[in-house]
């Protein structure tokens, strides 16, 4: 007979117990996962910009570090970028705000992302389209608009939709789905159509968007461009992207909200599991007093607590993780949309075992200090 | 320590804090345990008799004097030596059997085995043989709450026996049971003895007097070995 056997045995025969355990383990595991489910889309939504555009590097004006907050470039930058060695291709992109207004009257803030056409190297990515094709943004006011922002936006985005964009006539050619933003919903076009209904001169650009000859290493594209330019800051896609969320997360309440909220699930998964597991110790103290008497050292005992406290953590992970994905199915229709790594979930898991363990200290302390001889009392 | 003793207590003596007081659960007490004899230990309840055999089960240290099973004293060796010692030359009956609650008859006895780290075909085989032997094969299955008092000592002898301890020690084995109980387990013990073990009941059971084959008389703390005859006039 194993330890594990042994181990399930004793979790099997006080099931009252162990259920108690095993919710506090799923109840922990469940808020964490859907703490860093609800972040991990926050998050995605902090870089859509960058998510949804074909660049190796952005060049943005050199006091901005957050991709939601870019200052002004000349147009005349874009010539400068693409004299750099190394540098394939540059696109210019122009981001704007509007108030869209609805023909029942509705409005809302919107966040135009213009391009040139006919490769929309910022966005929309094909895959990314519900309705209507890329092309589709060439034609005459067109501009997209995403399926999950269709009750902000006056409860249609579908293709023909007909709106105002700051007073000027606007057609939803395209409908996306997921590409939201973060703050204001996101309408691609064209640069020229950006410019047009966000009164941006043409001499006026956002970004230059770079993509790298082949073989070229990407970062010294990017010391190259920082080294000669003046002016502007090149960054690496993913290093905008760390930058931004690090800049949202350090200036809003988000990154405070949502670690306290897992740190309570810690401590609370933490008392519960470890509470209950010492009060089955409690009721197991004769066995484990018997245990010593027949023979078995500390070391033993040990094992098979550490065992159980084991076993808890995998059934309560397991269960935690199928409701998590439940939730995530669920609210992925109303928009929500996240995934948790499999480094993620490794690390909730890694997470969920040492609370398990190290709860079971409690009952650890308790037994150690029980006696063999008090089997004969 | 002759090789015939299998175990000695030599002038040892048991005392407790109990606040500033210190109370003397056993004075200063010599007797020897010879191998293939039952041996009571009588008495009335807080005599001190289950302190003689908490020391004779490596279970606590003497305050004073020594005790040695199997050649090894008690006072040279750690506490893990000493699960060592429990677990290889030591078998435990106790007054309620103290079954482990969620495990079957079968995985009772196995724990010693498991503890040894004997291999689990042989540990199944030997645990099966020693519940044969008690005649709990075909309850082997049920966890202690589904058998009764008797078959429950059944089964702890056979758990008290599985790993070829050398001495058996029982606390009151037969308190809880009933008259039909009592002459099976004492049989059953009786036939340890005579393969070569030593066993050593702590009770206050007078029908148990037959089976012995030496008996000690405690009180207040006080150890003295009383000839059977003696104890029948009484």
């Amino acid at each position: 007979m194993s330890i594990l056997k042994t181990a399930f045995q004793f979790i099997r025969f006080d099931k009252a117990k162990s259920i108690g355990v095993t919710i506090g383990i799923v109840i922990s595991t469940f808020l964490i996962g859907q703490q860093l489910g609800i972040l991990n889309f926050l998050t995605g939504l902090m870089v859509t910009t960058a998510t949804n555009a074909d660049a190796q590097i952005w060049v943005i004006d050199s006091s901005s570090k957050d991709i939601n907050q870019l200052g002004k470039l000349d147009i005349k930058k874009m010539n400068e970028v693409l004299s750099i060695t190394g540098v394939k291709e540059a696109y210019p992109i122009v981001i704007a705000g509007g108030s869209a207004t609805y023909k029942n009257g509705a409005t809302a803030g919107l966040l135009l992302i213009g391009s040139d056409s006919p490769t929309f190297p910022a966005g929309p990515k094909p895959k990314n389209i519900k309705k209507g094709e890329i092309s589709d943004l060439q034609k005459d006011l067109a501009i997209s608009s995403d399926f999950f922002d269709t009750e902000t936006l006056g409860g249609s985005t579908t293709p023909g939709t007909m709106l105002e964009i700051n007073g000027k006539r606007a057609v939803i050619e395209v409908q996306t789905k997921g590409v939201r933003g973060f703050g204001a919903p996101i309408a691609y076009t064209t640069i020229e159509r950006a410019r047009y209904f966000g009164g941006i001169p043409s001499t006026i650009i956002n970004a230059v968007l770079v993509n790298c000859k082949k073989g070229i290493v990407v970062e010294d594209v990017v010391s190259n461009i920082n080294r000669t330019l003046s002016g502007v800051c090149a960054w690496r896609a993913d290093d905008l992207k760390d930058s931004t969320i690090a800049v949202v997360l350090g200036s809003s309440g988000i990154a405070v909200s949502t670690g306290s909220l897992i740190i309570f699930a810690l401590i609370s998964g933490f008392f519960i599991i470890g509470l209950t597991l010492y009060s089955s110790a409690l009721d197991r103290l004769r066995d484990y007093g018997t245990l010593k008497a027949i023979g078995a050292k500390n070391g033993y005992i040990r094992k098979l607590i550490l065992t159980q406290a084991l076993l808890f953590a995998l059934v309560g992970f397991v269960l935690a993780y199928i409701l998590i994905e439940l939730f995530r199915i669920g609210v992925a229709k109303t928009g929500l949309i996240f995934n948790l790594s499999p480094l993620t979930l490794f690390g909730m898991f890694v997470v969920i075992v040492l609370i398990s363990a190290g709860s079971s200290a409690f009952a650890l302390k308790r037994i150690k200090s029980v006696e063999p001889a008090s089997v004969f009392r | 320590m002759t090789k015939s003793y299998i175990a000695e207590v030599k002038s040892a003596s048991k005392q407790y804090m109990s606040g500033d007081n210190t109370i003397t659960a056993l004075h200063p007490t010599s007797i020897k345990l010879k191998k293939g004899e039952m041996v009571l230990l009588l008495g009335p309840s807080g005599s001190g008799k289950t302190t003689l055999l908490s020391l004779l089960g490596c279970v606590i240290y003497p305050s004073a004097g020594d005790v040695i099973i199997k050649n090894q004293h008690l006072n040279n060796l750690k506490d893990r030596e000493l699960s060592d010692l429990r677990l290889r030359e030591i078998g435990f009956v106790f007054q309620n059997y103290n079954l482990i609650a969620p495990l079957t008859a079968l995985e009772n006895v196995l724990i010693p085995l498991q503890l040894m780290k004997i291999s689990k075909a042989k540990a199944r085989e030997k645990a099966i043989a020693a519940l044969d032997s008690v005649g709990m094969l075909d309850r082997m299955n049920n966890i202690p709450k589904k058998l009764s008092g008797g078959q429950q000592q059944r089964v702890a002898i056979a758990r008290s026996l599985v790993n070829d301890p050398s001495l058996i020690l029982c606390d009151e084995p037969t308190a809880s049971l009933d008259p039909k109980s009592v002459s099976y387990i004492m049989e059953r013990l009786k036939s340890l003895v005579t393969d070569g073990r030593t066993v050593v009941i702590v009770t206050h059971d007078l029908r148990l007097i037959p089976y012995a084959d030496r008996i000690y008389e405690v009180d207040n703390g006080h150890v003295k070995e009383t000839k059977k005859e003696e104890l029948k006039t009484h």
